[in-house]
């Protein structure tokens, strides 16, 4: 995978405050790429660098090849969706769609062409002549997409572009934005704080938080085996253990559990044998069973939910746990004894 | 209109305060505040048409001389053009230099910035006299006394800040999006400003360059001292006339033909901005 989009140690202040810090970023031809994070860490001062409309106070952006760093916006050829559209609004869906053709020079009868198949692309020839304001937001979000994609830029970002849109309509623009994406094949750069939304849309997730990229993988990666606290508490409900790397060979890292109990994890950077480490599993991960293998323990409570039942869990070095189950097969109830095991692919690594 | 208007002012906050007597007073003294505000007009107007050559109210007789005695109305005539002219190039140079200012003002940070924009609001407040004074010093100094161009500078740094004024408004609510939108479709900083940024900055652009307009026609205090023979605006020459001859029918006609211009403006104004809201309102209110 050729990388279409390369940030290199991009930082950006402002004042005193730190917006962006030493971010890398490589983003391959065709991927689509969520950049996730808290309001506030970055994200929009990042997608704006690349963009163009902000210039880094260190570090280098290149885009296919070249170096774009201080190439002003008009030069770049990048596609942007801003949050609130941002269409323009005194003219018409079609002449906000044609107004990258219209700077470019292009022939009337072109652009015409190019404007009603981009619209017809996003279901909105029949809009064509309405005003941003008669329009709603799911059709405008769809408006600023064609006007951003028409121009067929290098690459397309969006900035938070869904979340102005209420819960149906927003998963329903999610499908729609993965699969033009895709038939398109255009590299995508998507910033999000839903890390659900990331999860759905993104080849790989960038994850954020104070101007760092935290941790960098496939949703899949972030979400089972983080590498950070941060991140496995962003990502959703996490359970944390306390334990210490007891034997490191290669990635895999055996870990002495607070208690005794022995498990395996991988880890991308592998601890110093010795150092204390934490152990990230999600609660669906979480087997509790009646026979001896595993962490033994008590449980404290259990909640039945329809779908699923919530098991309270306190191991017998008296760490909690919380257990995500079916409701057929073996029930805990409270005071049994049990004991909670997980498979090492289910287990993220956090180094102290 | 007038349907929901009616009910508003029926249950105004007086409403349960004052009875019909208190109504009635409160009635009148509306009714002595718009007599008080129109009557002087009306004087003027209705003196216009009397026989004699010397203002007198109630008017004695009727007749249309002096609206129509073109060589006395000569003078007044070349010093209307000359307003005209003075008024349509000050509103030309303060939506110039406003929207300039008002831009920077709302979009750049630097020390100093609300000094600086006080001080751009200053000739609203300041005395028009000391600002005429000053200017008159000043042009002195390097050599253009009067005329023209001192009166045009003049009126353009009073008018300007009505200008930069409405222009911030606008400009406050403008989303910088829109113009980011057009740098990355490629439009360079000149076009985004003809294409997008302009257009949305008409409302404040209209509503200040009306005033520029109106308050550089209406001017006496500056045009009275920079101006010189063949450079009078039409406020001035009816000043300096009015104080040198007295008050004859001839201004009062002037006046009249004045009022009824400064209408008409309006007029064409109010349908031009009327239309001009209505289409604006249209596309906000269905947000
Ligand atoms: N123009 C600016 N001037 C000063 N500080 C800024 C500016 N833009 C952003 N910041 C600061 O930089 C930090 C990062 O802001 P940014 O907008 O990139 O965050 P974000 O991740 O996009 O947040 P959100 O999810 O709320 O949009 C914030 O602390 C913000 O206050
Ligand atoms: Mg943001």
């Amino acid at each position: 995978m050729a990388a279409d989009l390369l940030v290199q140690g991009v930082t950006r202040r402002f004042g005193e405050q730190l917006a962006v810090d030493r971010v890398d970023l490589a983003v391959g031809q065709g991927e689509f790429l969520g950049l996730l994070g808290p309001s506030g860490c970055g994200k929009t001062t990042l997608l704006r660098m690349i963009a163009g409309f902000l210039v880094p106070d260190s570090g280098r952006i290149i885009c296919a090849g070249q170096d774009i760093t201080t190439l002003p916006p008009f030069a770049r050829n990048l596609g942007v969706v801003f949050q609130n559209y941002a269409l323009f609004p005194h003219m018409t869906a079609a002449e906000n769609v044609g107004y990258g053709l219209k700077v470019r020079g292009m022939a009337r009868a072109e652009i015409v062409t190019r404007v009603k198949a981009a619209l017809d692309r996003v279901n909105l020839a029949h809009a064509a002549d309405r005003l941003p304001g008669q329009l709603s937001g799911g059709m405008q979000q769809r408006v600023a997409l064609a006007r951003a994609m028409v121009i067929e830029p290098r690459i397309l970002l969006l900035d938070e572009p869904l979340s102005a849109l209420d819960k149906n309509l927003r998963e329903e623009m999610q499908v729609e934005l993965r699969l033009l994406q895709q038939r398109v094949g255009i590299t995508t750069v998507f910033v999000t704080h839903d890390q659900e939304e990331a999860m759905t849309l993104s080849d790989r997730i960038a994850v954020m938080q104070a101007g760092r990229v935290m941790q960098l993988g496939t949703p899949e990666e972030v979400y089972r085996r983080p590498i950070s606290r941060f991140v496995a508490t962003f990502l959703g409900t996490t359970n944390l253990l306390e334990g210490k790397a007891a034997r490191v060979a290669g990635n895999t890292v055996t870990v002495a559990l607070e208690g005794g109990a022995m498990v395996e994890a991988s880890a991308p950077v592998p601890p110093t044998p010795g150092s204390p480490v934490q152990l990230a599993v999600r609660p669906e991960s979480i087997l509790l069973r009646s026979t001896p293998e595993g962490v033994p323990g008590t449980v404290e409570d259990v909640l039945f939910q329809g779908h699923r039942l919530i098991a309270l869990f306190r191991t017998d070095s008296g760490q909690e746990l919380r257990s995500y189950m079916p409701p057929s097969g073996w029930r805990p109830a409270r005071g049994d004894r049990a004991w909670a095991s997980w498979p090492a692919a289910e287990a993220g690594l956090i180094q102290a | 209109m007038s349907d929901t208007a009616i009910p508003q002012i029926r249950s105004g906050p007086l409403d349960g305060l004052i009875g019909p007597v208190g109504r009635a007073i409160w009635g009148a003294l509306i009714l002595a505040i718009c007599v008080f505000i129109l009557a002087p007009i009306l004087v003027v107007l209705v003196a216009s048409v009397s026989r004699t050559p010397y203002l007198t109210f109630p008017p004695s007789g009727f007749t249309l001389r002096w609206f129509t005695d073109l060589v006395e109305l000569r003078d007044y005539f070349a010093a209307f053009q000359f307003s005209l002219l003075v008024a349509a190039l000050a509103t030309a140079m303060s939506l110039a230099i406003g929207l300039w200012v008002a831009l920077v003002l709302t979009r750049r940070d630097f020390p100093g910035k609300a000094a600086l924009s006080a001080l751009f609001m200053s000739p609203i407040i300041l005395p028009e006299l000391a600002l005429a004074l000053g200017l008159l010093q000043y042009l002195s100094q390097i050599g253009a006394v009067r005329g023209m161009l001192p009166t045009l500078l003049a009126h353009s740094v009073v008018c300007a800040p009505y200008v930069i004024r409405t222009v911030q408004a606008s400009a406050l609510r403008l989303d910088r999006n829109l113009e980011d939108s057009a740098l990355s479709l490629g439009a360079k900083p000149a076009r985004v400003l003809w294409d997008v940024t302009l257009p949305l900055l008409k409302p404040g652009l209209l509503s200040g360059g009306i005033m520029a307009f109106v308050i550089s026609f209406d001017n006496v205090t500056i045009s009275l001292f920079l101006a010189a023979p063949g450079a009078t605006t039409l406020p001035a020459l009816l000043f300096n006339q009015a104080s040198e001859t007295g008050l004859n029918t001839t201004l009062a006609a002037v006046c009249a033909m004045l009022t009824a211009f400064m209408l008409l403006l309006m007029l064409v104004v109010e349908r031009l901005v009327g239309l001009e809201r209505m289409a604006t309102s249209a596309v906000a209110g269905k947000r």
